[in-house]
C-alpha cells in the first residue's frame, strides 16, 4: 500500500515537471509573438493560469470554511489553511509577474491599476488570514476565527475586483489571441493547476501531520519507517480523521 | 412594540448611557481623528490633488479612530462579564449584533460630524456642487465599515491578541469602500459627472452583503 | 529571448518549485519526527 502511494506521489511530481518543461518548449517555440507587445506578451502564459489558480485557491478556502464551520471536523480547517498558503504564494507570482510585464510593457514598476491594485489586495487580505490563524492560541477558536474571517474575505473579493474597476486604467484593452496562442494558453493551465492542486495536498498533509499530537496512540501506531517521508503524513490522515 | 425593538432599543440605550457618562470613548476617538486629519493636512499641504485628498485623508481618520472605537465599545463588554451575562439572556444574538452596530455607527456619526467638517475645510474642498451626493456616499462607506468593524471586534476582544490585530484584519476587507468612494467623489466633483450606478452599486452591495454576512456570523464568534 | 520575460518565468518558477521543495524537505523533518517517537518507545505502540 505504502509503496504504491509513494511511487504515486513520486512520479506525480516527476510527470509534473516533465509537463513544465514541454510547457516551456510550447512558449518559447511554438506561440508566436505578438503584434503590438511582441515577445513581452509571453509572460502573459505564466501569469493568467496562475492568477486563476489563485482564485481557485481562495474558492477552496471560502467552501472548506463553510464547511468547518457547519462540520466542526479539523480537517476541514486544516484544508483552509492549505489553500489559503497557497493562495499566497501563487498569488505572489501574479504580482511579480504582473509588475514585470508592467515595467516592459509601459516602463512603470507599479501603478495603481485595476488588474494590480486587485492582485495586491488579494494578496494582502490571505496574508492577513495567515498571520491571524499564527496570532490565535487553541486549535478550536483559532479554527472558528480563521473561518469568520476567510469568509468574509472572500465575499469581499467581488467587492474588491468592482472598486479597482473604478480605477483609472493604464491597459490598452483586451488582447486579440491567434489560434496558436490559444492552444499554448490552454496548454499552459494544465501543469499550473496541476502544480497548485499538488501545493495545497502537500501542504494539507503537512497540516495533518501537525495536528496529531507528538506521544499520543495515534502517532505511534506501527507504520512502515521505509515509506517515502510524505507518505507519512497521508497516513497521519487516516488515524486523525474526525480528530480536530 | 414587538420585542425583539424592545430589547434592541434596550441595548442601545444602555451603551449610549454608559458612553454619555463617561465620554471617555467618544472624546478618546473624535480627537484622534482630529488630529489624523491635521497631520495629513499639514503635511500634504491644503489644496492636496486640488481639495480630493480630503476624501481619502478623511478615510484614513475614519479607519484608525474607527477601529479604537470598536475595540473599546466591545471592551466595555468584557469588564465585569458583562458579555457573559449578555449571553445568557433570551436576547439573541442577531438582535446583541444590530444593537452593538447601532451604538458603534451613533458614536461613528458624531465622530465623523467634527472631523468632515475639518478635513473639508483643511483641503478646501468645494462641496457645494453636490453636498448631499458627499455626505450620502461617506455615509454609506461608514455603515459598511461599522457593520465589518463590530464583527471583527468581537472576534479580536474574545482573545489574548496584541494590539493592531483589529486594524489588520478590517483594512484590506474594507478597501472597496476606500476605492468606490474616493473614485465616486472624483468624478463627481473634478469631472462632473453625476454618481455612477457603478460605484454606488459597490458601496450598496458592499453593504448589504457585510451587513447581513456580519450579522449571521456574530453568534459564532461571540464567546464570554 | 527578453531579459524580462526570463525574469518573469525564473521569478515565477522559482517561488512556485522552491515552495514545493520547501514543503518536500519539512515532509522529510515530519517523517523523522515520527519515526524518532516510535523509536524512544522502545518500537511498541
Amino acid at each position: 500500500m505504502s509503496g504504491i502511494q509513494s511511487k504515486f506521489v513520486r512520479s506525480f511530481w516527476i510527470v509534473l515537471a516533465l509537463l513544465f518543461a514541454a510547457d516551456l518548449v510550447l512558449i518559447i517555440r511554438y506561440a508566436p509573438d505578438e503584434r503590438s507587445m511582441g515577445v513581452i506578451q509571453k509572460i502573459f502564459y505564466l501569469h493568467l493560469p496562475v492568477a486563476i489558480n489563485t482564485f481557485l485557491a481562495c474558492l477552496t478556502t471560502f467552501v472548506a470554511s463553510i464547511a468547518y464551520l457547519w462540520q466542526r471536523k479539523g480537517w476541514w480547517d486544516d484544508l483552509a489553511a492549505a489553500a489559503a498558503r497557497v493562495a499566497v504564494q501563487l498569488c505572489a507570482v501574479v504580482l511579480a509577474t504582473g509588475m514585470i510585464w508592467g515595467r516592459a510593457a509601459w516602463g512603470v514598476w507599479w501603478t495603481w491599476s485595476p488588474r494590480l491594485t486587485f492582485s495586491l489586495i488579494l494578496f494582502l487580505l490571505y496574508v492577513v488570514y495567515l498571520v491571524i490563524r499564527s496570532s490565535v492560541e487553541g486549535r478550536e477558536r483559532r479554527a472558528v476565527i480563521g473561518s469568520v474571517y476567510a469568509i468574509i474575505a472572500f465575499l469581499d473579493v467581488p467587492l474588491v475586483w468592482l472598486s479597482a474597476r473604478l480605477l483609472p486604467d493604464i491597459h490598452p484593452g483586451s488582447v486579440q489571441l491567434e489560434p496558436a496562442m490559444k492552444l499554448t494558453l490552454a496548454a499552459s493551465f494544465v501543469p499550473v493547476t496541476l502544480l497548485a492542486v499538488g501545493l495545497i495536498f502537500t501542504r494539507f498533509v503537512l497540516n495533518r501531520t501537525d495536528s496529531v499530537p507528538r506521544n499520543s496512540a495515534q502517532a505511534n501506531a506501527p507504520r512502515d519507517v521505509r515509506t517515502m517521508p510524505l507518505i507519512a503524513g497521508v497516513k497521519a490522515i487516516r488515524y486523525t480523521d474526525g480528530a480536530l | 412594540m414587538p420585542l425583539v425593538a424592545q430589547q434592541f432599543l434596550l441595548l442601545v440605550g444602555k451603551d449610549l448611557k454608559i458612553e454619555a457618562r463617561s465620554r471617555q470613548t467618544i472624546g478618546l476617538v473624535t480627537v484622534l481623528g482630529l488630529l489624523i486629519v491635521v497631520v495629513l493636512g499639514l503635511g500634504l499641504g491644503g489644496g492636496a490633488a486640488g481639495g480630493f485628498g480630503a476624501t481619502v485623508v478623511l478615510w484614513v481618520a475614519y479607519l484608525f479612530s474607527g477601529v479604537l472605537c470598536f475595540e473599546k465599545t466591545m471592551a466595555v463588554e468584557r469588564s465585569e462579564s458583562a458579555l457573559a451575562a449578555l449571553m445568557l439572556t433570551p436576547i439573541s444574538h442577531g438582535t446583541l449584533f444590530l444593537a452593538k452596530l447601532t451604538s458603534n455607527l451613533a458614536l461613528m456619526a458624531a465622530v465623523a460630524l467634527v472631523i468632515t467638517p475639518a478635513g473639508v475645510l483643511f483641503f478646501s474642498f468645494d462641496l457645494s456642487a453636490a453636498p448631499f451626493t458627499f455626505a450620502a456616499v461617506m455615509s454609506l462607506g461608514i455603515i459598511g465599515f461599522a457593520a465589518i468593524g463590530t464583527l471583527f471586534a468581537a472576534v479580536v476582544s474574545s482573545t489574548r491578541l496584541q494590539g493592531g490585530l483589529l486594524a489588520m484584519m478590517i483594512f484590506p476587507v474594507a478597501l472597496p469602500l476606500v476605492i468606490a468612494s474616493t473614485q465616486l467623489l472624483i468624478h463627481q466633483f473634478r469631472d462632473q459627472l453625476p454618481v455612477g450606478g457603478m460605484g454606488l452599486g459597490v458601496l450598496v452591495a458592499f453593504d448589504a452583503i457585510f451587513l447581513t454576512a456580519s450579522w449571521l456570523m456574530f453568534e459564532l464568534v461571540l464567546e464570554p | 529571448m527578453n531579459d524580462y520575460v526570463l525574469a518573469a518565468y525564473t521569478i515565477g518558477l522559482l517561488l512556485l518549485w522552491g515552495y514545493a521543495a520547501s514543503m518536500w524537505l519539512e515532509c522529510r523533518a515530519a517523517a523523522r519526527r515520527h519515526v524518532e517517537v516510535r523509536q524512544t518507545k522502545g518500537g511498541l505502540p
